[in-house]
């Protein structure tokens, strides 16, 4: 019974590899539900914003010069800053544009002290701040030295 | 190396073997040391996949193919082709552990006058072993709850890459230093203490249908009858039964292969290459080369 060992093993791998793509195919599903439905609430919300600007639009119709100059302003000043924080093996440097008030792009200038296969993963922390239109987001588990770099940056350039 | 057996021929067949050991555990301490400085985060990286897969699990998202998750792969898959290769060749800790080990040997011996180098008891190893599966039951039952980054500050891992990256401001991470220490003082009472006994990965390892002609062979019919010197330099202690090696738990540390009086035990690559140090040097090079792919080398990007 040399490979009942093995066979027994590879059944197991089998099973565990079975699981993870049956789990992967509920949760793409789910995914896809979910975001049918905050694609739906946030219509929703879209639709109830524009009657409640058209409202406000209306009420405020005296100073409406004073109302477009709220609405066309982010909460920062427009400009490019550079930040500088401190990753795992060294600093990280990025590049935050701000446009129409808002962060617009950012890029990140320095991260060499940083192990590939981690800062890949802390990388994704970019797109999340300029969705966020903040510094506040959650480290990724796993390359917590990376992410706190990079938040860091971009906070520091904010 | 033949043309060198003729130019000495005053050597002896035992005084060359030893010769021969000596080259190979240099040549073996030569690769640990490369990897350790271009690749300490390698078994970090593999362990985090796992982590990753759970976590999101978890959290009831979709699994995602990230950096870690290909490190876990590339690692599995190098380690069902050679076996535990990596483990006994390549991963920081496993280095550390042999470091550690070594320099408890030679304390015990020059400063205390020890013939032998005290030990944790042998009998304690079968028990010790199976420790590793609850430690990654465990790992894996945290992140499925959400929990594990809660204890961040408790991760022995996270303050080796802070000592690999030359940061010692270790505020919050008291624990995970407490940790770091106890196994470090396991490390010198027992060969590859954390690797048989705790490592989470190991564990992974040791579960994977590694292919038959992965670990060493050995032919039962040609031992000399009642001769145990593999068994007594197994660093995880297998057993002489004839599918022994298959169990998952060997870590690649080859000495059996070196001590073996008939040259009893051996495996294709040694075969092909005609050569114990060509086949240690050809897998090296291989792990390198996917480790640098996989974005494990501190020093070498590929985008």
């Amino acid at each position: 019974m040399k490979l009942g060992n093995f066979i027994a093993k590879l059944l197991s791998l089998l099973l565990v590899i079975g699981f993870l793509m049956y789990y992967q195919s509920v949760a793409v599903v789910r995914a896809a539900a979910v975001e049918e439905n905050e694609a739906a609430i946030a219509a929703v919300e879209a639709h109830n914003r524009e009657v409640q600007q058209e409202y406000e639009a209306l009420l405020r119709a005296a100073d409406e010069a004073e109302a477009e100059a709220q609405a066309a302003e982010g909460p920062y000043v427009n400009g490019v800053y550079e930040g500088e924080g401190t990753g795992y093996g060294g600093a990280v440097r990025v590049r935050v544009e701000i446009v129409g008030g808002y962060i617009d792009h950012i890029e990140v200038t320095e991260h060499s002290g940083e192990d590939p296969a981690y800062y890949m993963l802390a990388e994704s922390l970019v797109d999340a701040m300029v969705t966020a239109q903040s510094d506040q987001v959650d480290t990724v588990s796993g390359a917590t030295f990376s992410s706190q770099g990079l938040i860091q940056a971009v906070g520091h350039a904010l | 190396m033949e043309q060198e057996v003729r130019e000495k021929p005053k050597l002896t067949p035992a005084q060359l073997k030893k010769r021969r050991n000596q080259r190979n555990a240099w040549l073996r301490a030569g690769i640990q040391a490369v990897f350790f400085f271009s690749m300490p985060g390698a078994f970090v990286a593999g362990f985090s996949g796992v982590k990753n897969i759970f976590q999101r699990i978890g959290a009831g998202q979709t699994l995602q193919w990230n950096s870690f998750v290909s490190a876990l792969v590339g690692l599995c898959v190098f380690t069902v082709i050679f076996g535990r290769f990596f483990c006994g060749y390549v991963c920081a800790f496993g280095t550390l552990g042999d470091f550690v080990y070594w320099l408890s040997g030679l304390v015990q011996r020059k400063v205390f006058h020890r013939k032998k180098q005290l030990q944790i008891p042998a009998k304690l190893t079968p028990w010790g072993q199976k420790v590793k599966y609850v430690i990654l039951a465990a790992i894996i039952a945290l992140c499925a709850f959400g929990l594990y980054d809660r204890l961040s500050g408790w991760n022995p891992w996270s303050v080796f890459s802070f000592f690999m990256a030359l940061r010692f401001r270790l505020s919050g991470y008291w624990p995970g230093l407490v940790l770091l220490l106890l196994i470090v003082t396991g490390m010198a009472f027992r060969e590859r203490f954390f690797c048989q006994f705790l490592c989470p990965m190991g564990a992974v390892f040791a579960l994977l249908p590694q292919m038959p002609f992965a670990p060493l062979q050995r032919k039962p019919e040609q031992c000399i009858p009642g001769c145990q010197a593999c068994k007594r330099q197994c660093p995880v202690d297998i057993k002489l039964e004839p599918d022994g090696f298959l169990n998952g738990e060997c870590i690649g540390s080859e000495r059996c292969a070196g001590v073996c009086p008939k040259n009893n035990l051996t495996r294709w690559d040694r075969k092909l290459l005609r050569s114990e140090a060509a086949a240690a040097l050809v897998k090296a090079a291989l792990f390198f080369v996917l480790g640098v792919l996989l974005g494990l080398c501190r020093f070498i990007t590929i985008r």
